[in-house]
């Protein structure tokens, strides 16, 4: 089956073509706005959406070498995310359904990076657990099978990847820096200070940054030449924080439910120390690690279409009258 | 009276703080935070849904820039953190949210403070000098009743008026 993919629940317009989940083409547009103005403004990006829309689904479709004919469903991103950016997404699929008369299908943004491993890579046999990591988000997720999720843990207050984009601006980077930081922290030396690991110690398997985050801050405030003298070594040690606080209870996890695969995705996926560690970790347990490709780690339109496939296959269909919704629970999610 | 001065010397009581802060709360009432990272403003929100008697997660709105919690009354929590552009602000909804019966808090406030005139608080968290754990909190409010009523509310805590 051809399944076209739209997302554009946030700061990127993305759209792909996917055949019995084989990609076909994937196109990922990191808004030019963001250039302009250093981060996502809601309405501007809804705006930035409904421009870059048109041109990235032709390209999908000339990339694929496919007319827009030859589709056969269309499946587009239904939540959580910004609803005045979500709604340029799932108008323009509904149109394309309704012209077409082709099954339309709203996805979950988050089980679409829950899968994101599987795509080039083959596919990951659940039972697994699944570490999803974001500037938005922080979860564990238990995966049964394909709409049969539990949920195990999630942040009490900041998601990872926003504190490192956080701490970077406390480090006089740009934000966003969590690239930045890691880049810097690869030259750090991960014995200069101890910074607190979130949640270590508590029952459960949840996660926490805002704390650690306070922790640099204050560690900034009190030694004067922390950033001026030793920001690879600060960034080393945060860093070291942040993924062991990632590490800990997904390892737990892993032991206390019995799951033999560890699957990580999201755009702090793609941090080499975390995928490094965790790698270890489940080698240590015998278990198996996978993590998607660096594309598929932030957002693309892939994850929507496979999902979107998946769904299908399942025999669930959304009705035109579908709307977009901003806090968009995983569904089959316990 | 323009300013009244909490000082808090942990995250339980600037928790705590948040948590009486919200008895004086009604629908209607915008709090804007300012302040560094690190400052307290999280853990003071927290404290506030505490307050209300909301007993989930109470995460950072950064990257998703609006959160809803199903108190009584409703709160919406947004964050300006990554918004640049003064002009743009009102892009984020704020109207659609004023417009509601709730009460907005608003993280990285100092970008769209002067967007509100009336019936808003302001509260700014400021690191105290010679200790890592102790914040100095400002509130402000444009009402000198409601700088009064405050400042009753808070009587018992260590206080410094100006």
């Amino acid at each position: 089956m051809l399944v076209l993919g739209i997302e554009t629940s946030c700061d990127e317009t993305a759209a792909a073509i996917l055949h019995d989940g084989a990609v076909l083409s994937s196109i990922v547009s990191t808004q030019w706005l963001h250039a302009r103005y250093g981060g996502v403004v809601p309405e501007l990006a809804s705006r930035a959406h409904l421009k870059l829309l048109t041109p990235i689904l032709d390209q999908v479709f000339f990339e694929a070498g496919l007319s827009k004919e030859e589709i056969e469903a269309v499946a587009v991103t239904r939540g959580p995310g910004l609803i005045g950016a979500l709604l340029v997404g799932i108008a323009t699929a509904k149109g394309i359904a309704f012209s077409r008369n082709l099954p339309l299908v709203g996805v979950n943004h988050l089980e679409g990076h829950l899968w994101s491993a599987a795509f080039g890579g083959g596919y990951i046999q659940p039972p697994f657990l699944a570490l999803l990591v974001s500037g938005g988000h922080t979860i564990l997720i238990g995966v049964e099978a394909f709409g049969q999720y539990k949920l195990i843990g999630r942040t009490r207050d900041d998601a990872v990847g926003e504190a490192f984009d956080k701490v970077a601006v406390l480090c006089g980077l740009n934000y966003p820096g969590g690239a930045e930081v890691e880049r810097l922290a690869k030259q750090g030396d991960r014995a200069y200070h101890t910074f607190p690991v979130g949640m270590r110690g508590r029952e459960g398997y949840n996660f926490s940054y805002s704390g650690l985050k306070t922790a640099v801050a204050n560690f900034i405030h009190k030694e004067a030449d922390a950033v001026s003298h030793h920001l690879e070594d600060l960034l080393a040690c945060f860093q070291e924080a942040a993924v062991t606080a990632l590490v800990e209870p997904s390892i737990k996890a892993m032991q206390d439910f019995g799951y033999n695969t560890l699957v990580v995705s999201g755009g702090v996926a793609a941090n080499q120390r975390l995928r490094e560690r965790l790698q270890e970790e489940s080698a240590r347990l015998g278990a198996h690690f996978y993590s998607p490709k660096l594309e598929y780690c932030t957002d693309n339109a892939t994850m929507i279409a496979w999902v979107g496939w998946k769904r299908l296959q399942a025999g669930y269909q959304d009705s035109l009258a579908m709307s977009g919704e901003a806090n968009f629970p995983i569904p089959g999610m316990k | 009276m323009k300013h009244i001065r909490i000082i808090t010397d942990s995250t339980e009581k600037t928790r705590k703080l948040g948590a009486k802060f919200s008895e004086l709360l009604t629908i209607g009432d915008v709090v804007g935070f300012i302040g560094d990272l690190g400052g307290g403003k999280t853990t003071f929100t927290q404290g506030i849904l505490q307050g209300l008697n909301y007993d989930g997660a109470v995460t950072s709105p950064t990257f998703t820039l609006v959160h809803e919690y199903p108190t009584n009354p409703k709160i919406y929590h947004l964050d300006c953190f990554r918004i640049k552009v003064h002009s743009d602000y009102a892009s984020i909804g704020i109207d659609d949210f004023l417009l509601d019966d709730a009460i907005l808090l608003i993280e990285w406030a100092d970008k769209i403070i002067d967007y509100f005139i009336l019936r808003t608080w302001q509260v700014v968290f400021n690191f105290v000098e010679g200790s890592d754990q102790r914040r100095e909190l400002v509130f402000h409010h444009n009402k000198p009743a409601e700088m009064q009523r405050l400042a009753d509310h808070f009587r018992d805590f260590i206080m410094e008026t100006q």
